[in-house]
């Protein structure tokens, strides 16, 4: 029998609060040590500095500044020389005696670009002494460095440059890390979860670099903070606005413009930001669009844009606190509306396809002691999609209407959440860095709405008309998690990361909890390697049903059900890291993950059906396994990252392949990537992309055979496919090219930046087709794989002051 | 020097807008795959003559120059009960040598083991083996005419039938629905209407609204007993008799215990034809169970009901 309307606490709960409560139990007081914390900014713009080393240099002991540039470091009562290093600042360094327990906040000076060519930044955290695997940063000014599509630099794109992490194509939205799927990312923007990425059909995401201030991404050994998507995190956090000055910056593209502002409000207490862009080709090519359709005789307009806004605003109200509200909208629209008319008749035909997101955040940080540091974050987060189209059409006589069709169709789907947290780190010590927090968000998914009508009169008939509404009922659910995690110094040589993550899910009756084990080791080696392990489960309550196979936004997010059971996956990773000479990072990590209850569309489902969505997916395994290599080099007048993937990723599914295991769709045997930028002098840099990636694995027939034809005593031709995705597509490469001149004006710096994407016009695979030949009267049947661009050079002029 | 990479640039954008740049499309490799045999026998105990059609497969963009170039001539095959041969096929005449008959010399007996070897010497040789269903029986079966509403709203049949499971092993079966068709010619000589004949017009299944029930080959309705393993099973399908001729003439249902080979082979033959390369659908394999070779062979037991 079913209990209701009592709450038990489920086991996994239960094990988490015991173990949370040892975690802290160890706690003795300190005796004789006191605590110097407070932030770290830019000194120009007041930014927070996320990642900051605070070093005493005395002992040796250190602590990084978290992502609202807060930093607790706790020592014994002596002089201390404290030293602040980060990437592309200046050091800064200090003396005093520590006797009490100290606030101070640091500003570090930019180490200038412009002035001093070369980006200092020699102590900062390295790669071998962070005990978390699978996670690399990405400073935002080198994914400014990539050349781009068109010249629009993008967040994105440039994270599907690093090793373990791929597009899935060109003319593909998704994000593929690790053999995971598209739907098993958890993106962030501000601490909210973005649904849908993509503008202009995937070749662009929603991030506007100019309005970001730090890029992360973690495919792997995800510390127990991080929860809800199975293959990896990416976190995007947006700057603040310059706290002391007024400053803008803007680029007047090939297709597009963006301009972003920020400044004070209140000097030292109050800043904003706000950025947007918008594409043009619709307003530019509307009068040859117009034109072209007049030539034909028809009056009509085709066009499609995207546009998208960032702003945010926050207020420091005293030393312990501060508030920051960042709100994020865009959307993309596709519009086709034409219109013929004559004395005898009239017709209208009229298409749209429109997709967008909105996301706020309200969060509050708070320093309740100087080793306790608080933010609480309230966040909405919606996606919608819509399509629609219909026709008019009238026939007249003698300038009576004798006849008249119309038919409307209209499609709706989306997501929406909204999201409390809490988020404490509690640092008691330099050798523990305790976070813990819990979080609640209530889903609301509407599973798609249509709606369609259809109305006919002739005259002297009666008008006849049905209208014929799908409507499914929005769907609300519940998901739930908290959280501890310590990152804990044992030694100079071993340092660990362990955590516990537990999450819950309700929907209509139906729990589900889960209890989630997360660690990272790190041992230092002579010679300064360290060798790293980490192991972490994950579990994912809602699910993408998307399609993959043509470009189309149709994403419909949908909730863990009865028959629809929560996405598993565990994973464990080994690898070594070292700073090779100055600033090298060098990493090689060996993964293994499986993926229980992935979901796919079952063998003859459509993608374009959108009722019965239950009915038409299949649950089944996923595995990838593989190696990672990457170099990075974050400073100096050369930067960049050379990255290479081995990997496997396969999917097993009962009612899919006859139950046999297959290839993963996105399974890259290798994957190479190199991108750089060199700084000749402060006016002229240079920028170059060159990737490689095996051929996405694809299902087509090899041979054909004679049948029995399902409808009568005859044969026909079948086609034979011999497994799921038994064809690789040819392999996909592709270098792109950049230049920037810059010149500093007296009132502002201009740059010019011309490059080619695509620059020896490789013929890069978009999808295969068979097509009929003719020679000498004979015909012949050729395969052939459709490319989708070209060699495409861009130029943009950008400014900034 | 900007001024040059803004006219390059400029000069590479025009030259992009060509025909031939975005219409940009390169002849690339088939796949590779293996010459095989192919044919399809599904037999049932009811079956006393069987033959097969032998033909081979072609590239997925080979074309053959005549139809005749699919069929393979002077292959041989053979059939086995329990390990033993039983039964050689012998062609159906010099000019169809690729048809290859046999003539049963008794039913096909329930847990027997049946396997099909088939040989040509320019192709690999073919084997598959099949376990005969055991026998089951039908409790009853009943059609309600004009039962329930129909796609349209006009009233449609619904054709009833309940059936044991056997407990404790994996069963399959089809259920067909047919129509029968009595050939008929005048005789002037007596005055009245002579019957010639009878044909089965298999029936076209509206719909099933049953978990249990997939669609299969040739209006098959495939049924697995996962969720109702060892119960009596009630099978529903509504159909529509009236476009099958006369309201007065008998409906036939044909209930078969086939194999998982044939349930598999049937399920996806059906869906895939559904797909009929629709570049929107997920795309679907056909199962086969010959070893080397291409398409199904299947033996079932077969129990028929005629409902006046």
């Amino acid at each position: 029998m079913q209990r209701i309307n009592t709450f038990c606490p489920p086991k996994p709960a239960k094990i988490f609060v015991f173990i949370l409560f040892l975690l802290f139990s160890w706690q003795i007081r300190a005796q004789d040590k006191f605590t110097i914390s407070g932030t770290v900014t830019d000194q120009s713009s007041g930014e927070y500095l996320i990642g900051a080393t605070i070093r005493d240099v005395k002992s040796g002991k250190g602590t990084v500044t978290n992502t609202f540039g807060f930093y607790s470091l706790t020592l014994p009562s002596d002089s201390a020389l404290i030293a602040i290093t980060y990437i592309g600042y200046k050091p800064g360094a200090f003396q005093f005696f520590l006797d009490k327990n100290t606030a101070q906040n640091i500003s570090l000076e930019p180490g200038s670009v412009l002035r001093e060519v070369e980006i200092k930044g020699e102590r900062y955290e390295r790669i071998e002494e962070r005990a978390q695997m699978g996670r690399i940063d990405v400073p935002i000014q080198q994914i400014k460095n990539v050349p781009a599509f068109l010249g629009e630099k993008d967040v994105l794109k440039a994270l599907q440059l690093l090793p373990g992490v791929s597009g899935g194509g060109e003319g593909q939205s998704g994000i593929y890390v690790r053999g995971g799927g598209p739907d098993q990312n958890l993106i962030l923007l501000d601490g909210v979860p973005v649904y849908n990425v993509s503008h202009l059909f995937g070749f662009f995401s929603v991030f506007n670099p100019d309005a970001v201030k730090d890029v992360s991404l973690i495919k792997g050994g995800f510390p127990a903070r991080y929860g809800g998507r199975l293959s990896s995190v990416i976190e995007i956090n947006m700057k603040e606005g310059n706290e002391n000055e007024f400053h803008g910056e803007g680029t007047i593209g090939l297709i597009a413009s963006k301009l972003t502002l920020e400044g004070p409000i209140k000097k030292g207490k109050s800043s904003f930001i706000v950025s947007g862009r918008r594409t043009y080709i619709d307003i530019l090519a509307r009068p040859l669009i117009k034109a072209g359709f007049k030539a034909d005789g028809s009056d009509g307009v085709v066009g499609y844009f995207f546009d998208d806004v960032n702003a945010k605003v926050n207020y420091k109200f005293s030393e312990k606190d501060r508030v920051f509200l960042s709100f994020y909208a865009g959307q993309d629209k596709f519009y086709f509306n034409i219109e013929e008319n004559d004395e005898e008749y009239e017709d209208r035909f009229k298409a749209g396809l429109g997709w967008g997101n909105i996301t706020t955040a309200l969060r509050w940080n708070h320093i309740w002691t100087p080793k306790l540091f608080a933010n609480s974050t309230l966040t909405f987060s919606r996606y919608k999609f819509e399509t629609s189209n219909g026709f008019e059409s009238r026939e007249f006589e003698n300038k009576a209407l004798i006849s008249e069709d119309k038919f409307d169709l209209n499609y709706f789907s989306g997501i929406s959440d909204v999201a409390a947290k809490i988020d404490f780190d509690y640092l008691p010590s330099p050798e523990h860095y305790i976070r813990f927090g819990a979080n609640a968000i209530l889903h609301t998914f509407k599973p798609g709405d249509f709606r369609s009508s259809y109305s006919s009169f002739e005259a002297g008939e009666d008008i006849s008309s049905f209208s014929s509404n799908y409507v499914q009922p929005n769907v609300q659910a519940t998901e739930f998690a908290a959280y501890a995690e310590d990152d804990w110094k044992i030694n100079s040589s071993f340092r660990v990361n362990a955590g516990l993550h537990f999450s819950g899910f309700a929907l209509a009756g139906k729990p589900y909890f889960s209890l989630q084990p997360r660690l990272n080791a790190r041992y230092l080696l002579d010679g300064g390697w360290s060798v790293k392990a980490g192991f972490s489960t994950m579990r994912q309550y809602i699910h993408l049903l998307t399609n993959e196979t043509i470009g189309l936004p149709t994403d419909l997010w949908l909730p863990t059900t009865k028959r629809v059971k929560p996405q598993d996956s565990w994973q464990a990773a080994v690898g070594t890291a070292k700073t090779l000479g100055k600033d090298y990072e060098f990493s090689v990590e060996l993964y293994y993950k499986e993926m229980n209850n992935v979901i796919a569309f079952r063998e003859g489902s459509s993608l374009l059906q959108f009722e019965g969505w239950e009915d038409r997916v299949s649950q089944g395994r996923g595995t990838a396994y593989g190696s990672e290599f990457f170099v990075q080099k974050k400073t100096g007048k050369l930067s960049g990252w050379i990255g290479y993937t081995l990997s496997w990723a396969t999917r097993q599914f009962d009612d899919i392949n006859f139950g046999k295991e297959f290839p993963y769709k996105y399974d890259r045997r290798h994957d190479f990537e190199v991108t750089g930028s060199y700084k000749f002098t402060e006016r002229f840099s240079l920028a170059a992309s060159w990737v490689y990636s095996t051929g996405n694995a694809v299902t087509l027939g090899n041979s054909q055979y004679l049948g029995p034809s399902n409808y009568g005593n005859y044969l026909s031709t079948i086609t034979h496919t011999p497994k799921r995705n038994n064809f690789r597509m040819p392999s996909y490469n592709r270098l792109d090219v950049g230049v920037e001149f810059t010149k500093k004006k007296r009132r502002y710096t201009r740059t010019w930046a011309f490059g080619a994407y695509n620059a020896y016009n490789r013929k890069n695979p978009f999808f295969l087709f068979t097509d009929t030949e003719y020679n000498n009267g004979q015909t012949k049947q050729v395969l052939k794989k459709a490319s989708l661009f070209p060699v495409i050079p861009y130029f943009a002029w950008s400014f900034k002051f | 020097m900007k001024y040059i990479f803004f006219l390059l640039s400029a000069s590479l954008l025009l030259a992009s807008c060509t025909e031939d740049f975005f219409s940009q499309t390169v002849k690339i490799d088939p796949p590779e795959y293996d010459k095989q045999l192919s044919f399809h026998l599904l037999l049932d105990q009811k079956d006393s003559a069987i033959r097969i059609v032998v033909s081979r497969n072609y590239g997925i963009l080979e074309s053959p120059e005549s139809f005749d170039d699919w069929f393979v001539k002077g292959a041989t095959a053979e059939l086995y009960e329990n390990g033993q041969k039983w039964l050689t096929f012998t062609p159906l005449s010099v000019d169809s040598s690729f048809v290859l008959t046999a003539v049963l010399t008794h039913p096909l007996q329930p847990g027997s083991t049946y396997e099909i070897r088939a040989a040509h010497p320019d192709f690999p040789a073919v084997r598959a083996v099949q376990i005969m269903p055991a026998d089951f029986q039908i409790d009853s079966a009943r059609v309600k005419y004009n039962a329930v509403p129909g796609e349209f709203g006009d009233r449609i049949d619904l054709a009833e039938v309940f059936f044991q499971d056997q407990p404790g092993v994996k069963n399959y079966y089809e259920v067909k629905l047919f129509k029968l068709f009595y050939e008929t010619r005048y005789d002037p000589q007596t005055g009245e209407m002579d019957t010639l004949g009878v044909v089965e017009n298999a029936v076209y299944v509206d719909g099933y609204n049953d978990p249990n029930v997939q669609a299969g080959f040739y209006n098959g309705g495939l049924i697995s007993d996962q969720f109702f393993d060892g119960q009596t099973y009630k099978f529903q399908a509504r159909f529509d008799s009236q476009s099958y001729g006369t309201a007065d003439s008998s409906i036939v249902v044909r209930v078969r215990h086939v194999t998982e080979d044939y349930f598999k082979w049937s399920r996806s033959y059906e869906a895939n034809y559904e797909v009929d390369e629709n570049p929107l659908v997920e795309p679907v394999s056909i199962y086969h169970n010959l070893e080397n070779g291409l398409g199904i062979f299947s033996v079932s037991n077969r129990k028929d009901i005629e409902i006046h």
